[in-house]
């Protein structure tokens, strides 16, 4: 168990891609430690850092406190899946494993013993015999892992290791990994672009947007605080709609207007934004589809609208309704099915809306 | 198809094979024929009389040493041409540097440089270095003149193999030397193996650069040697001859079928992602 710390990281490719750009990061000991973002947005290249593939531009990379910026991969005692596996195709899964070992010149006894151990642990015992591409997907996964385990390394890298498995093998594998890191307690540092990954295996989400660290928290905080449009908008399924809207006091109430609608808000959120940016201006609006229900016409902040699109899931129901011109997606009960075209009324709960500045896209609430 | 089609695809057959393997056909017949001409004839009384007086001496040498020295020049060439070629394809495709497009260019346009426009140069060269008329002169010629092809060759070869193998490797507790020698090279080795296959070909083969820089019999390659059996007595002993270029057959068609078994096993075996 080890942890790994990240000191204002920048990696320029040549000529001048920023990749990483000044990523400082915290990873405790035996935390499963997730970097979330799309591709292209420097999660891959941090991982490949912390391992030592890549040197970074500026920064620095501590394991267990101990600066190992300019050590190579093999003096820095972690291990990497990655998401091709990476089996050297010239081996058996027996010798793919125990090769690690055999580089450290262990004793053939303990180097058959660990094998062994690890093969029973990931129940890959009956494939030690064969060759990589005799083996399925998920067997790859399996010997990959075992490959990482086998030598007790300081801390486990993974990028996307799940991604080239068919979507069953996934979920089944995501359980597996997670359970598998918690009993052995290893550091590890796991890179995806799946967000739902992310929320299930992680006590911790760095989400990543063009070279950036946006925000670090678990998945609980990420997913209900989002601290800008771009977290709301990436984690969840669907996503968090947004919805652009001109801040303003009417009397004593504050009050939020897009379309047709004006929402009156509780007075204290409406305080609050008044403080950071004052009336009159413009904000947006981030709801979950969750935090959205039906409604009837007279109730207060009702807003009219009309079903755009349905969208049954089997445990839920996704609606699209429309309002003027911005589709709105909610979710409701799966019996709920209505015909496209009928004129509803929802209400959002605004204990649970998130203001953002438009300009910052950074949250204001 | 009509029974006149069948005869005329049967006769076009015959032609185009006739015309390949006519020559061939001489030269066998001829080398077991004691009494070889010109014509293409079975022999009457088939017998190795002229292998065996492949081992009487033309002028200073023996016949069988000129096939020595093909196999000492082409397996050298061969291997020094592969080791520098893999090494070079290493930096190029592990390594990225100013200029590494123009270098591939200048590969290219090396190889398409005929060779007797070099073999003058070279001669030329050797003089001052001492390298005229000996083995290692044709060794070193020859390796320059492979050496664009089989860069060219490995360079394909090690970019289709994954670097991520390699990175894997040095994660494992490899150098980066170490990842190459213990995980790239053995993934490369069909490769190697159709790189000096092919560089052993050219060497056994190539006729001008010998012909220009070696002058003394003994250390002719059998390439130059086929040139002695003809004039040397005013008359041409077919037999000998055709003995003699079945002999510089055997080599490479054995060579061949060698690796040509290795190649398949190695090419489906190795590397799969």
């Amino acid at each position: 168990m080890s942890t790994i710390r990240l000191e204002s990281i920048t990696k320029i490719f040549p000529p001048n891609v920023v990749a990483v750009d000044n990523v400082s990061l915290k990873i405790e000991k035996g935390e499963f430690f997730v970097l979330l973002g799309p591709s292209g947005c420097g999660k891959t290249t941090t991982l490949r850092i912390i391992a030592g593939l890549e040197k970074p531009t500026r920064g620095r990379v501590y394991i267990d406190e101990e600066d190992v910026t300019d050590l190579p991969p093999r003096k820095r005692d972690i291990a990497m899946v990655f998401q091709t596996w990476a089996l050297y195709p010239h081996m058996k899964v027996y010798d793919n494993i125990a090769f690690p070992l055999k580089l450290r010149k262990l004793p053939q006894h303990e180097i058959d013993r660990r094998v062994r151990e690890v093969a029973k642990m990931l129940r890959i015992e009956e494939l030690l015999d064969r060759y990589p591409k005799q083996l399925s997907g998920g067997q790859q996964q399996r010997v990959a892992l075992a490959r990482a385990l086998v030598r007790n390394p300081r801390a486990w890298l993974m990028d996307e290791p799940l991604s080239n498995l068919d979507a069953l093998l996934r979920v089944q594998m995501r359980a597996e990994l997670k359970r598998l890191q918690k009993e052995l307690k290893i550091t590890t540092v796991y890179v995806t672009h799946d967000q739902v990954e992310a929320m299930t295996m992680a006590d911790r989400i760095a989400v990543m947007n063009r070279g950036r660290v946006l925000q670090v928290g678990t998945p609980f905080e990420v997913y209900h605080n989002p601290r800008t449009i771009f977290v709301g908008g990436f984690i969840g399924s669907p996503p968090m709609n947004f919805v652009r809207a001109t801040f303003d006091k009417v009397g004593e109430n504050y009050v939020l207007r897009f379309e047709n609608v004006s929402l009156t808000i509780p007075s204290e959120l409406g305080k609050h934004i008044e403080n950071r940016v004052g009336t009159g201006s413009e904000v947006v609006i981030g709801i979950r589809p969750e935090h959205i229900s039906l409604a009837s016409a007279e109730e207060e902040n009702a807003i009219p609208g009309e079903i755009y699109v349905v969208e049954p899931l089997g445990t839920e129901t996704i609606l699209n309704v429309k309002i003027g011109e911005t589709v709105i997606k909610m979710k409701v009960l799966k019996e709920l099915i209505l015909p496209v075209g009928e004129r509803v009324w929802i209400k959002f709960d605004l204990d649970r809306i998130h203001i953002f500045d438009p300009k910052t896209e950074e949250a204001i609430v | 198809m009509g029974k006149l089609g069948v005869i005329a695809a049967i006769a076009f057959l015959v032609a185009v094979l006739s015309y390949f393997l006519i020559p061939l056909l001489w030269m066998i017949f001829a080398a077991f024929d004691p009494n070889a001409g010109p014509e293409l004839k079975i022999p009457t009384n088939p017998s190795l009389v002229n292998f065996e007086k492949l081992a009487e001496p033309i002028g200073a040498a023996v016949p069988y040493t000129w096939i020595l020295n093909s196999l000492i020049i082409a397996s050298a060439s061969a291997t020094l041409a592969t080791v520098l070629a893999l090494l070079a394809a290493y930096v190029m495709t592990r390594h990225s540097f100013r200029g590494q497009e123009a270098l591939t260019t200048m590969f290219v346009s090396f190889r398409l440089i005929p060779v007797i426009v070099i073999a003058l140069p070279i001669m030329v060269l050797y003089k001052g270095w001492g390298l005229n008329n000996t083995l290692q002169g044709v060794i070193l010629a020859h390796t320059a003149l492979i050496l664009p092809f089989a860069i060219l060759i490995l360079d394909g070869y090690l970019r289709g193999i994954p670097t991520t193998y390699e990175e894997a490797a040095m994660i494992d507790g490899c150098s980066k030397l170490g990842a190459f020698l213990r995980i790239t090279l053995p993934l490369a080795l069909p490769g190697l193996v159709t790189v000096w296959l092919i560089s052993f070909v050219f060497s056994w083969g190539e006729y001008v650069i010998p012909r220009l820089i070696i002058a003394t019999e003994t250390l002719t390659p059998a390439a130059v040697g086929l040139d002695y059996f003809k004039g040397l007595h005013g008359q041409i002993d077919y037999g000998r001859i055709a003995a003699f270029s079945i002999l510089y057959t055997l080599p490479v068609v054995a060579i061949f079928m060698y690796i040509k078994k290795y190649l398949q096993r190695g090419v489906a075996g190795l590397v799969s992602r």
